[in-house]
């Protein structure tokens, strides 16, 4: 696969790099695993190296150029002209272009410059690989005979090696043979029926070969490479039920010696013999003996077969409901299987899991069910408590199951976590309407939608195998608000099939005269003057934009800034949502190093952004003065962009850079305030864990030793690490401890580095900025400073305490076990407490940068809103303008059935491209933006699926695996 | 500050309705959680929706540039007509 010699080459020399200096390499120990790696492959390498070598050279092949050792074997007879005449020229393998002798070695240097290099090229590799495929192939079967013989199993050498062997030789392995055929037999110069014309191709041969099919061979020329190639494999035929004809033949002789001979070779072919008595009448006598039997016979095969179809008649009516109580039986035996036998060995004990709701339903089942048995022991429910995760059980109805299938292929929700599959029921119709607006075609959606859903019933007994069917009738209810919603963003859109509706009467006038009209191709209305009516359209765009030539620079303003609106909503949400999770898991320290400053950051950074755009839409207008004229207004984005970066934009004479007055201040104050929430995330939840755990461990050993245990000393290790005790287990500590604060203070760098540049240019420009960023400097500390104090005054108090009561004997070496091995007799706490600091350290710091990194990519990620309402938007109106409009233009009276092609032609793309393909883009985008944007906001999705018990699914997973 | 007052308070109050008042009356029953909540999520979404349409139109930066064909056709169909004619 890597014949290339040149590549080859560097291959070698690394691999020969490598084992050359193999001693002095090994004693330099690295952890860059990839050098690793290859350092052990070394010799894999080299080798790989040479044999890339050896083909390379076969295929003539050295960084894709030939090398002509031994010249071509390929002349050119073609004369100058024909040469300047024609472009391309074949030469002739029949003639004296080609010297009837191959290039010796590899592969003939003329064709790495061929034209048709690739047709040569593909043939010759694709049998090469099928030759050395089938080769390695037999190899390993035959390799399979060693260990058969080893492990003295001859009957598999028979009956599983000889089979296999013979497959593969007979079918693959005369292809092959086929392929050598081909190459030999067929050659330019022979006559018709073995020239390169009649040359069959192997694959068509052995595809019919498979098939016991023909092909038909061009004019002249045989299907077959030799004759009688077709009785070959007929013998496979022979399956049961099928008729074998025999011929019939009487064979004379004379003498005894021959009849030996005739027998023999008549058992050579496999014949039956059947004795004919020499006399006539014993001959007739015979035939009426096989008649009569015949006879006999063909009674009892009637009679046999009537009976046959009695019983197989009567079983067909009663075959359904036996398989059904079968398959019943079967399912109830399998879980039956995975009870217990209880210690008395006299009942069976089962655990499962049931919804709460639901345990007095199944109390009267069982009870019901022990009653119907009539046995003297009933059976009964407990209740047990267990440790386990439950799995989870969201009900859900006809209209919200669509939806949380959406949910659960992200996911399935951990055990009593937030299910977000409430919130899509809206969210994802209306991100859809968003990208899809037109009511047009959110009314053929809708209509759609509507009649899977009156017609369900009927629908869902129609069982089809038809898939993408299934797939829509299973979110029939998704669809149908989808259209519905569409259809709402269609009008506010103002977007009919691409055209507006003027219900209202746009709020635009034409106040130019006929003569400017003339005049002027475009004209632009002021808005400014009294072409404008000072009161936007009520409802909706203005129909005047679906018609103006700058259509698109307003809808994108437009349409920009409501895809960051609804993405920084959304997002706020999603993180609001997490809230719920803390709430019920009982993480208070969550919603407070967590979530706050998460929302923090979100909100002062990208709601800022909002309000900004809000702000641009109400202040600015176009009959204020300057300072808030459309001159003057701002761009939102290069306002946000210049904020993060504390950077300034020149704003044109007579404006100002920003929309109000102390912005500046206002936006530094927000951009810091934002950059202190990262190191919030990032260090408050550790920390916090981290003194939390060593609080747990103290409280532990509190209870577990009664006090004349030695807190005092094991404090001591744990704290500043004691000098005097080089066992293991405690330099393992220090080891902990000094990669903690190692990680911290690299982190702890990060905030200096985000914030020191900025600090150090607003020092330079506004004293009062620094008053501000004093005050701001103290927003992380009295976020951490009172936790961190809390929690390491507790512990310090505590273990100033275990000092008092206890005398501080000595076991420093065993306390410091049971520190380091995380204690497993805690059940109730949570798991991260046992995880070690500088783990929690790392798993926190990537979830913060990936919180940060992906709030902004993920804001821009909803512009995919605009970015897909605009292309809808504009794939209706250039279908509308190439097609329908034809068909409306023409004047003539070929026109009406031009009308009548034309519209069917636009019909039916826009069922397949505008609704089909753009409906199906527009939701997986839609599906992107809930799983990724909204659900990695608050979302584990960890759990596992409640599985019951259920004959119908058992029926239908039967079914399913009976149809495949 | 180019606002009507009408279709403001008009919208305002439908979805206001759909969103506040409707869900009180949502009949008891399994799914009346769910339906309260589509509600007032539908209103939310669609009420913000029209009111960035409406106060992107408020105050517009830009005037729309129509082809002399355009609007004499405006002229013709919307009853529109140009002073001179």
């Amino acid at each position: 696969m890597f014949g290339d010699a040149g590549h080859g080459i560097i291959l070698t020399l690394f691999g020969a790099f490598m084992v050359i200096w193999e001693q002095k390499l090994m004693k330099k120990k690295t952890t860059n695993e990839i050098w690793n790696i290859f350092f052990g492959g070394r010799y894999i390498i080299l080798l790989m190296g040479l044999f890339s070598i050896y083909t390379g050279l076969i295929y003539n092949d050295f960084f894709s150029k030939s090398i002509s050792v031994f010249g071509s074997a390929w002349k050119n007879n073609y004369n100058l002209s024909t040469i300047m005449e024609n472009r391309d020229l074949i030469l002739d393998p029949a003639t004296s272009d080609y010297d009837q002798i191959p290039y010796p070695f590899g592969l003939d240097p003329v064709w790495q410059v061929a034209e048709n290099k690739i047709i040569f090229l593909n043939s010759y590799k694709m049998k090469l690989s099928i030759i050395f495929g089938v080769v390695h192939m037999i190899f390993g079967v035959t390799l399979s005979v060693i260990n058969h013989v080893h492990f003295r199993k001859p009957v598999n050498i028979l009956l599983e090696f000889l089979p296999q062997l013979i497959f593969l030789v007979l079918l693959f392995g005369y292809m092959v043979t086929l392929m050598f055929m081909k190459w030999i037999m067929y050659a330019p110069q022979n006559p018709l029926l073995t020239s390169p014309r009649c040359a069959p191709s192997v694959l068509i041969l052995f595809i019919n070969m498979m098939l016991f099919k023909h092909s038909i061979p061009f004019p002249g020329c045989e299907e077959y490479m030799y004759e009688s190639q077709v009785i070959k494999f007929d013998y496979s035929l022979l399956f049961q039920g099928n008729e074998i004809y025999k011929t019939v033949f009487v064979a004379f002789f004379q003498g005894e010696q021959l009849k030996s001979r005739v027998k023999k070779v008549c058992s050579g072919f496999h014949a039956s013999f059947y004795p004919c008595p020499s006399a006539h009448q014993e001959r007739t006598d015979m035939v009426q003996g096989v008649k009569t039997r015949l006879e006999d016979l063909n009674m009892v095969l009637n009679q046999t077969r009537d009976h046959r179809q009695r019983v197989l008649v009567s079983v067909a009516k009663e075959l359904h409901a036996w398989s059904v109580m079968v398959r019943k039986m079967k399912a109830i035996y399998h879980t039956l299987n995975s009870f217990n036998m209880d210690v008395t060995k006299k009942c069976l004990i089962g655990e499962c899991w049931v919804p709460v709701k639901h345990l007095t339903f199944v109390r009267l089942t069982l009870a019901e069910g022990s009653k119907a048995v009539g046995s003297s022991i009933p059976s009964f429910l407990n209740v047990i408590e267990t440790n386990e995760m439950p799995p989870t059980f969201n009900q859900t109805n006809r209209f919200t199951q669509g939806f949380q299938n959406l949910i659960d292929s992200y996911g399935i929700a951990t055990y009593r976590e937030l299910n977000p599959g409430l919130y899509t029921i809206v969210t994802f119709p209306f991100l859809f309407g968003i990208m899809f607006g037109d009511a047009g075609h959110g009314i053929i959606l809708t209509l759609f939608g509507a009649f899977m859903v009156i017609w369900e019933q009927k629908l869902m007994k129609k069982k089809t195998t038809n898939e993408i069917w299934n797939i829509f009738f299973g979110g029939r209810y998704i669809i149908l608000l989808m259209g519905l919603f569409s259809i709402y963003t269609g009008l506010i859109y103002n977007d009919f099939f691409s055209k507006s509706i003027s219900v209202f009467g746009s709020a635009w006038k034409n106040n130019y005269n006929l003569s400017t009209i003339m005049e002027n191709r475009d004209l632009i209305l002021d808005p400014a003057t009294s072409d404008y009516d000072q009161i936007p359209y009520p409802f909706g765009l203005d129909p005047v934009w679906q018609v103006a030539e700058n259509k698109i620079i307003f809808l994108n303003s437009y349409k920009m800034k409501l895809s960051i609106i609804f993405g920084v909503v959304h997002m706020i949400f999603g993180v609001t949502l997490s809230v719920i999770n803390h709430v019920h898991f009982r993480k208070p320290v969550n919603i407070l190093l967590e979530f706050l400053p998460q929302l923090i950051f979100l909100v002062l950074l990208f709601g800022y952004m909002v309000t900004l755009m809000f702000m641009k839409w109400i202040m600015y207008a176009p009959q204020n003065p300057l300072l808030t004229s459309p001159r003057c207004a701002p761009s939102v984005l290069i306002l946000f962009i210049n904020m993060m970066l504390f950077k300034h934009s020149i704003p044109f004479p007579g404006c100002e850079e920003y929309m109000y007055e102390s912005q500046h201040q206002v936006q530094t104050v927000l951009v810091l305030i934002s950059l202190a929430c990262i190191p919030v995330m990032l260090l408050g939840k550790p920390i916090y864990l981290i003194f939390f755990a060593s609080k747990n461990k103290h409280k532990h050993q509190q209870v577990s030793n009664n006090g004349d245990l030695q807190g005092g000393i094991e404090l001591h290790s744990n704290d500043e690490v004691l000098p005097s005790s080089p066992e293991g287990p405690l330099t393992c500590t220090k080891k902990h401890q000094v990669q903690t604060v190692l990680v911290l203070i690299s982190l702890a760098c990060i905030p200096v580095m985000l914030l020191g540049k900025p600090i150090y240019l607003i020092f330079f420009h506004q004293v009062q900025t620094v008053l501000v960023l004093i005050s701001l400097a103290c927003i992380p500390v009295m976020l951490l400073g009172k936790p961190i104090y809390l929690i390491f005054f507790a512990s310090k108090n505590k273990h100033k305490h275990q000092q008092v009561s206890n005398n501080g004997d000595l076991q420093g070496g065993i306390e410091l076990h049971s520190n380091d091995e995380v204690l497993p007799s805690s059940p109730e706490g949570p798991e991260e407490e046992h995880e070690e600091p500088a783990e929690i350290l790392i798993h926190q710091s990537i979830h913060t940068i990936e919180y940060v990194l992906s709030t902004i990519s993920h804001t821009a990620s909803y512009l995919r809103l605009w970015a897909l309402s605009l292309a809808h938007a504009q794939l209706s109106e250039v279908l509308w303008n190439m097609v329908l409009k034809l068909g409306l233009q023409s004047e003539s009276h070929a026109g009406a059935i031009m009308l009548y092609i034309s519209f069917a032609l636009w019909a039916m793309f826009t069922l397949a491209i505008l609704v089909m393909m753009e409906g199906l883009s527009a939701f997986l985008h839609t599906l992107r933006l809930h799983w990724v944007e909204f659900m990695s906001k608050f979302y584990t999705g960890t759990g596992y699926l409640f599985q019951p018990f259920s004959f119908k699914h058992v029926l239908e997973a039967e079914e399913h695996a009976a149809e495949e | 500050m180019g606002a009507s007052a009408i279709p403001v308070i008009l919208m305002t109050a439908l979805w206001g309705c759909v969103g506040i008042v409707l869900p009180l009356f949502v009949p008891k029953g399994v799914n009346r959680g769910i339906l309260q909540l589509v509600l007032m999520l539908t209103a939310a979404t669609c009420w913000l929706f029209w009111l960035c349409c409406y106060m992107a139109q408020m105050n517009p930066l830009i005037g729309p540039k129509l082809s002399n064909k355009t609007l004499l056709l405006i002229a013709k169909e919307w009853g529109n007509k140009i002073p001179d004619l």
